[in-house]
């Protein structure tokens, strides 16, 4: 989808010197924008940071912005080319691993500890993986976007995308159980919570 | 369905009615309902799924919008490419019918058998301008082109409010999408004449060059700069 007409007159402007101009041409896409950048960054620091330098590229780029693609499908563009220079996977951080996990627990206040130490467990498995897998998994599940929006965004067709979320799950198990810990056969144990669909 | 074929699709599965679609999503929910083993497997990505869930949610940080202000006021306003420049405030439909003529030429990229495509060439009278489309077609994404744009003594480069741009070459860098790309570019006929356009491309060692004539004839009245321009 061509830029509109609204949106070129605002690229004009900013070219002829307007920056607010250039503030509103991407004021709708901040939010998700900083979604795309959290999924691939890692973490919410790094997000903000690569977001701005995207945001100032795309700036400085304006000039080659001819309208025929999406504002937003450019930015987002920006922004993934943006992480992957600056964020290399050697580079990431890596929480330290967690070393205390309880016994399963009965109780609800018990649960609660539970999910929450297994929520650090995944946490940690989630930055482990690669930016391919990690992308599509946060703005599936934890963005809520659907599948045709993840391919939008990160520029992929829909097979790839489920294909992508379908890999980084099951890396996510694989690494769980790997463990070879308390976790591992917790979660192997489990039988509740079986999908209606 | 066994659970070899089952495994890889119950991910996807887990995504609700729909999401796997057609004869799969059928027996994949029958064969879940059959075996513990994916029962279990099902059960372990519903648990890590809940937990990506429950994550913090990352929102944009308050003062992005400030400091993303103060960045950009300490950005010096970009500078236009030159061939934003020879397009700026280009309409050019209005200016390839003002003009009653239009040329256009092609390359196809890495494509054998390669060479240039003259699509259409008509004249145009000194002192008026015609939009030029050069087209380009790739079969992938492709980064780091450099484009070459070169006029003969009997054309000259024209902005899009008509203005004479005094130089004779053009060069960008650019990328080319998948697909074709419609670079279109004003030039004005300033002598009678056969006068032929060079294109180039490059990228790495691959090199393109193509060329198309495009006649000036003796015939035509000098328009008033701006009257076929854009709205810029």
């Amino acid at each position: 989808m061509p830029a509109t007409p609204e949106q070129m007159h605002l690229v004009r402007r900013a070219l002829d010197g307007d920056k607010r101009a250039f503030e509103i041409l991407v004021d709708p896409s901040l939010d998700r924008l900083y979604a795309l950048a959290h999924s691939l960054a890692g973490n919410p620091d790094d997000a903000a940071d690569v977001l701005q330098d995207a945001l100032l590229k795309a700036y400085r780029a304006l000039g080659s912005f001819r309208g025929s693609s999406d504002v937003h499908g450019w930015l987002c563009r920006i922004v993934r080319n943006t992480v992957l220079d600056e964020f290399k996977r050697a580079s990431r951080r890596h929480e330290e691993p967690v070393d205390q996990v309880p016994e399963r627990p009965g109780g609800s206040l018990e649960r609660q500890l539970e999910d929450k130490q297994l929520g650090e467990v995944v946490r940690e498995a989630v930055d482990a993986l690669s930016d391919k897998l990690r992308g599509p998994l946060l703005l599936y599940d934890l963005e809520g976007y659907d599948y045709q929006e993840i391919a939008t965004m990160l520029d992929l067709n829909l097979g790839t995308v489920k294909s992508r979320l379908n890999r980084a799950r099951e890396s996510l198990r694989q690494t769980l159980l790997d463990r070879k810990d308390r976790w591992a056969a917790w979660l192997e144990g489990r039988t509740d919570g079986l999908p209606t669909g | 369905m066994d659970c070899r074929q089952a495994e890889p699709l119950l991910a996807t599965w887990l995504d609700g009615p729909g999401c796997l679609g057609g004869i799969e999503e059928v027996e994949v929910e029958a064969h879940v309902a059959a075996c513990a083993s994916c029962g279990r497997h099902v059960s372990t990505l519903r648990t890590i799924q809940e937990q990506v869930r429950a994550m913090p949610k990352p929102a944009l940080p308050e003062d992005f919008r400030r400091k993303l202000h103060l960045a950009l006021a300490a950005e010096p306003v970009p500078v236009r490419p030159w061939h934003v420049r020879l397009l700026s405030g280009l309409n050019l439909p209005s200016l390839a019918l003002g003009a009653a003529s239009a040329a256009a030429l092609t390359f196809f990229l890495w494509r054998p058998p390669g060479p240039g495509i003259v699509l259409e060439a008509t004249a145009v009278p000194v002192g008026q301008d015609v939009a030029v489309q050069v087209a380009f077609e790739v079969q992938e994404d492709v980064r780091d082109v450099t484009f070459d744009v070169r006029l003969p003594e009997g054309l000259r480069f024209v902005d899009g409010r008509g203005r004479d741009l005094p130089e004779s070459q053009v060069t960008w860098q650019g990328e080319l999408r998948k697909g074709r790309t419609v670079v279109p570019i004003a030039v004005r006929g300033l002598q009678p004449g056969r006068w032929e356009i060079t294109a180039v491309v490059r990228k790495d060692r691959s090199i393109r060059e193509t060329h198309i004539v495009l006649p000036v004839t003796g015939d035509g009245t000098r328009q008033v700069p701006g009257k076929q321009g854009g709205d810029a």
